[in-house]
């Protein structure tokens, strides 16, 4: 069973790697460089995100992460709910060497 | 009435995860939620404790009770709870920093006396709380990206240590590989002693050297048909001992994940105070009556009893 | 005499120990009370120890005094430091074998000793043996030398028994026992008595019978004139013979503690160690688990987290102990934890003088640990305190779930007592706000009472943490959150401060009309108490207002006090240099005491100086600080 992305804007793209803390940064896979959550039209490659790929994710790594909720899921049936509200699901996120500066000694 | 059977995400509480976004800990906490539901924890007699740093919020996120302690204090508290309630199941998640570091003296003082527990350390090798410092498992010559210089000081080996201490139950694993994380955390909790489980756990944060990428391209799990890790006779713990930190020491290119030491035959700290003690097990001291109508169990003829010693009769 | 005074003194590790509890066992056997204190270095073996002990059968004393009627010296060491401290009329007892010693050939003698002795020696013309000073003392001091050979009573004695090769240096007690015995004509059977409780059956027990009476043939040979004690008034029964730390295990075991964890520290581990001798309680069902730690974090953390499962718990230890604990008495604090921590005074700052006493930990037990979170501290002022104050301090922890600290000094804990039976059937066991059963709902810092409702780990599912939390015990750092969890737990001081009466907090001794009073609190209560009573003698009306309870503080009392008499009239009698309660009285009322009597050396307040000091303060004097003691 597949389950479809229907509406392709960057941040629904299995091939975007969005910035941990603001979503419409990102960083595409298949281009190479940082996007700013374009239009499907700027590409034409189709990514999904397969009921397959996200269970193997809780198989092996546990978890995904829900960018719009800012908290990790731990099942898979909630992790399909966050999808059909559109919301960004992602384990991966785009590289950044500057937020470390950015945060205070919390503790 | 059959209480029901509780799933997974039963043993998630709803406080906010507020770990950054693909934090090691994710790995940790969903192989504790899936083992705790596969070993039907009851949420009131599990007890998970924490310390300081990342890694203390642990007890607030899993919905058993929850102790998050003081820095490095994790373990001698839950050797309170334990020993005054042996009954308890008691999990231990602590930084490196936090038990190799400001907590090492509890560290070695747990092996020395096998109290029947688990410790899960969060291995990360940097203080994350406080801006990514050098934690005591971060090699010298390393240069996280928080870090203006390369460490100048040495390493911890966590394995060697927790052997040498006498833990009884030695093992690592990776947050990464939830599976074997649960596994691994199910044999520790049946395992009757200190147990000690070193994770791996990649700080997304400020440790750009020890990425999931490092680790997925490294690690390596030991396998049954060329290592036995059980000591079957007490003759062999040395030997099994000087095994395990021989393998300890292969870290860089591969890193083993496993159980390196497993020792079922040293009495835990509970069997040698019921030995001394016999009614320990059966009424500890936080199920012992000590009053009666408010008034103290110890009556007077009972007080003259027991401390004949002192009493002189004139 | 109304009160017999001694001190016996020997190397460290060489039978002190077993004297002092064999007399003090056999002169509450014959019915009179004692109080018997122990000064020691910070060594095991060899460095000179005493024992300073006050027996009367008029009333149980609580106090020690110079000069002392009798010095009994197992080695010239003794006689050097003591011999200025016997009364005319006093008794030596020594070693004549060691009449050749010389003081300045004595390693363990303190250089500062050694030059007082030289000019003492110097300016009374005396050699510098100990043959010549007990020449000295007898001739120009009129002081009863005793002068024994101790090898020849040895000798004596192998021939009649065969005395124990490894424990023949407790042959050397049994000396200054049996002698003192026959001096004070001690009845053979209060003798026996002590001497089977400390050597319960064989050997050694007849052994020490048959030396006794060696001994005694030998006291016989000299004609003094016998200190005469008289036959005691003291009512008949039962009393409790011990020192302040096996009283306050005592207490802790009646009281209720399953579980107590220490790390060893002078003078706080003998505690530890009674309680482990009474782990089995006396039931075939009860227990205390008492874990010794890795260090003074561990133990009262441990104890934090016994507490937390039910377990009443506790800790005992002194001032550097303390100061580890510190962190983990906030988080007691922050959850509402009950906890006891039995604080053993000691010299300080740092190591400062480990086996010597002082009351200069108060304010640091007043203050301890960062932010603000509510506790209790009770002091002690003597034995029978010592153990009611237990008895309440765990009820109070539970009762206001919050750390209580129980502050007793070194003197408190290594003198011994006798003191009559306490009456445990007044023993109330207030376990506070406790429920069970609630299930999903339980909100262990539930916001409708300062006090929470408090569930044990392993009955209910909870959450503790060190942060600020809200009411389920999640971290918590909302505004609004902050305020009113601060607020409810900081109200806990108001409930303490309606429930603990004020007539808790102090106790007020002598003239209900003093021209002076004099303020302390933990060990100068006895020695205050009788020089109230020496004061009256010479015209002096004075009272004694002990302080008990610091947190919650004696207010009203104290205002009154200052209001009644004038506060050029009150004294801060205090075994510290600041005058640490006179602080706290300042602090709490803004009256600020003018007047103090204080001593630092680590030896106790002793009653002649207190009296001495008092009439000088009486005479414009406005500080005096005291010194006596070796």
């Amino acid at each position: 069973m597949y389950y479809i992305v229907m509406n392709m804007n960057c941040e629904d793209c299995g091939r975007y790697i969005p910035h941990s803390v603001y979503k419409y940064i990102g960083f595409c896979e298949e281009q190479g460089k940082v996007v700013f959550n374009e239009p499907p039209t700027n590409c034409d490659t189709v990514s999904k995100t397969t009921m397959d790929s996200l269970s193997s994710v809780f198989g092996s790594l546990g978890w995904v992460y829900c960018i719009d909720c800012k908290a990790p899921i731990f099942e898979m049936e909630e992790a399909v709910k966050h999808i059909a509200s559109h919301h960004l699901i992602t384990t991966r996120f785009m590289y950044d060497s500057v937020a470390a500066e950015e945060v205070g000694a919390v503790s | 009435m059959e209480p029901k059977q509780l799933t997974a995400a039963d043993y998630r509480t709803d406080v906010w995860n507020d770990w950054c976004p693909g934090c090691g800990n994710f790995g940790i906490v969903a192989a504790m939620y899936q083992a705790l539901a596969e070993m039907k924890a009851d949420p009131a007699e599990t007890v998970v404790i924490s310390g300081i740093g990342c890694s203390g919020k642990t007890a607030h996120f899993v919905n058993t009770t929850g102790v998050h302690t003081l820095h490095g204090r994790s373990l001698p508290f839950a050797q309170g709870i334990k020993l005054s309630n042996p009954a308890l199941n008691v999990l231990i998640n602590a930084g490196d920093g936090d038990l190799l570091g400001i907590g090492l003296g509890h560290f070695v003082a747990l092996g020395r006396r096998n109290v029947d527990l688990v410790v899960m350390m969060h291995d990360n090798t940097v203080y994350a709380l406080t801006k990514g410092q050098a934690a005591p498992t971060l090699h010298r010559g390393e240069k996280p990206k928080a870090l203006n210089e390369p460490n100048i000081q040495d390493s911890v080996n966590p394995i060697a240590l927790a052997v040498t201490s006498g833990y009884t139950f030695v093992a690592r694993s990776y947050s990464s590989r939830i599976n074997h994380l649960k596994e691994t955390i199910k044999q520790a909790v049946r395992h009757k002693g200190s147990a000690f489980i070193d994770i791996l756990q990649p700080c997304v944060t400020f440790d750009d050297i020890h990425t999931y990428d490092y680790y997925n391209k490294r690690v390596y799990e030991l396998k049954a048909d060329d290592w036995n890790p059980i000591v079957k006779d007490e003759n062999e713990i040395q030997q099994k001992m000087m095994q395990a930190i021989a393998k300890s020491f292969e870290v860089d290119d591969r890193i083993p994940l496993g159980v390196f030491y497993e020792n079922p035959l040293t009495p835990t700290f509970e069997e040698r105070l019921s030995e001394k003690l016999p009614s320990y097990l059966g009424t500890p001291p936080s199920r012992e009556k000590i009053e009666k109508n408010g008034k103290t169990i110890v009556d007077g003829d009972k007080f003259v009893e027991i401390f004949s010693q002192f009493i002189v009769e004139y | 005499m109304e009160e017999l005074r001694y001190i016996l003194g020997g190397p460290q590790g060489g039978g002190l120990e077993t004297t002092s509890e064999v007399l003090s066992w056999s002169f509450a056997k014959s019915g009179y009370g004692i109080l018997s204190d122990r000064e020691y270095f910070s060594n095991i073996k060899g460095r000179h120890s005493y024992v300073h002990a006050t027996v009367s059968g008029t009333a149980i004393p609580f106090h020690l005094s110079y000069p002392v009627n009798l010095v009994g010296a197992m080695d010239a060491e003794t006689v050097f430091t003591h011999f200025q401290e016997i009364d005319k009329g006093g008794y030596l007892i020594y070693n004549k074998d060691e009449d050749n010693a010389k003081f300045d050939s004595i390693p363990s003698i303190e250089t500062e000793l050694k030059m007082r002795l030289n000019e003492f020696f110097k300016a009374n013309g005396i050699g510098r043996t100990l043959g010549e000073l007990a020449v000295y003392l007898a001739e120009k001091r009129q002081i009863n030398v005793v002068a024994l050979g101790y090898s020849s009573l040895l000798r004596e004695l192998q021939q009649e028994a065969s005395v124990i090769a490894a424990q023949a240096s407790r042959y050397v007690s049994s000396i200054l026992i049996g002698s003192i015995a026959s001096l004070v004509g001690l009845d053979s059977s209060s003798l026996a008595f002590g001497l089977e409780r400390r050597f319960r059956s064989g050997e050694m027990l007849e052994h020490n019978k048959i030396f006794s009476k060696i001994i005694a043939r030998h006291i016989q040979t000299f004609s003094y004139k016998r200190p005469n004690l008289g036959k005691s008034s003291l009512n008949r029964g039962k009393m409790v013979v011990a020192s302040g730390n096996d009283f306050v295990a005592m207490a802790k075991l009646v009281g209720g503690v399953r579980f107590q964890s220490y790390y060893p520290i002078t003078p706080a581990a003998d505690e530890s160690f009674t309680l482990e001798k009474y782990e089995k309680v006396g039931g075939d069902h009860d227990l205390i688990v008492v874990f010794q730690t890795e260090d003074e974090i561990a133990a009262v953390t441990s104890a934090i987290g016994a507490s937390l499962t039910g377990a009443r718990s506790a800790s005992a230890t002194s001032g550097p102990g303390f100061d580890l604990m510190t962190e983990g008495l906030g988080w007691a604090g922050i959850n509402e934890a009950p906890i006891l921590v039995t604080y053993y005074q000691r010299g300080g700052p740092s190591t400062g003088q480990p086996t010597r006493g002082s009351q200069s930990d108060l304010l640091s037990s007043v203050f301890a640990s960062h932010g603000e979170f509510p506790r209790i501290v009770l002091s002690s002022g003597d034995h029978s305190e010592a153990f009611w104050d237990t008895i309440d301090a765990l009820n109070f922890a539970e009762m206001f779930q919050t750390p209580v600290i129980h502050l007793v000094d070194k003197f408190l804990a290594n003198s011994i007592a006798s003191t009559p039976m306490p009456d445990v059937s007044k023993i109330q066991v207030q376990r506070g706000s406790l429920v069970k059963k609630v299930g999903d709902e339980y909100h262990r810092f539930d916001f409708s009472s300062s006090v929470s409702p408090r569930a044990f780990i392993g009955d209910e599912r909870m959450w503790y943490t060190g942060d600020e939390h809200n009411e389920i015990g999640h971290i918590d750092e909302d505004s609004e959150n902050r305020i009113k969890m601060m607020t409810k737990r900081m109200d806990k001081m108001n409930l303490i401060e309606k429930n603990i009466p004020e007539e808790r907090r102090y106790a007020l001794y002598g003239d209900k009309d003093p021209e002076i009073v004099l303020l302390g609190w933990g060990f100068i209560k006895g020695v205050a108490i009788k020089a109230l009573e020496q004061l009256r003698n010479e015209g002096i009306k004075a009272s004694y207002f002990h302080i008990r309870t610091f947190v919650p503080f004696p207010n009203e009392s104290v205002v009154s006090i200052f209001r009644n008499v004038g506060p050029e009239r009150v004294v801060d009698v205090e075994c510290n240099y600041e005058g640490q309660a006179g602080v706290l009285v300042r602090l709490n009322t803004g009256y600020q005491l003018k007047k103090r009597i204080v001593k630092f050396t680590g030896r106790p307040i002793y009653l002649n100086e207190l009296v001495e000091a008092t009439k000088r303060i009486l005479s414009g004097s406005s500080q005096e600080v005291l010194s006596l003691g070796a």
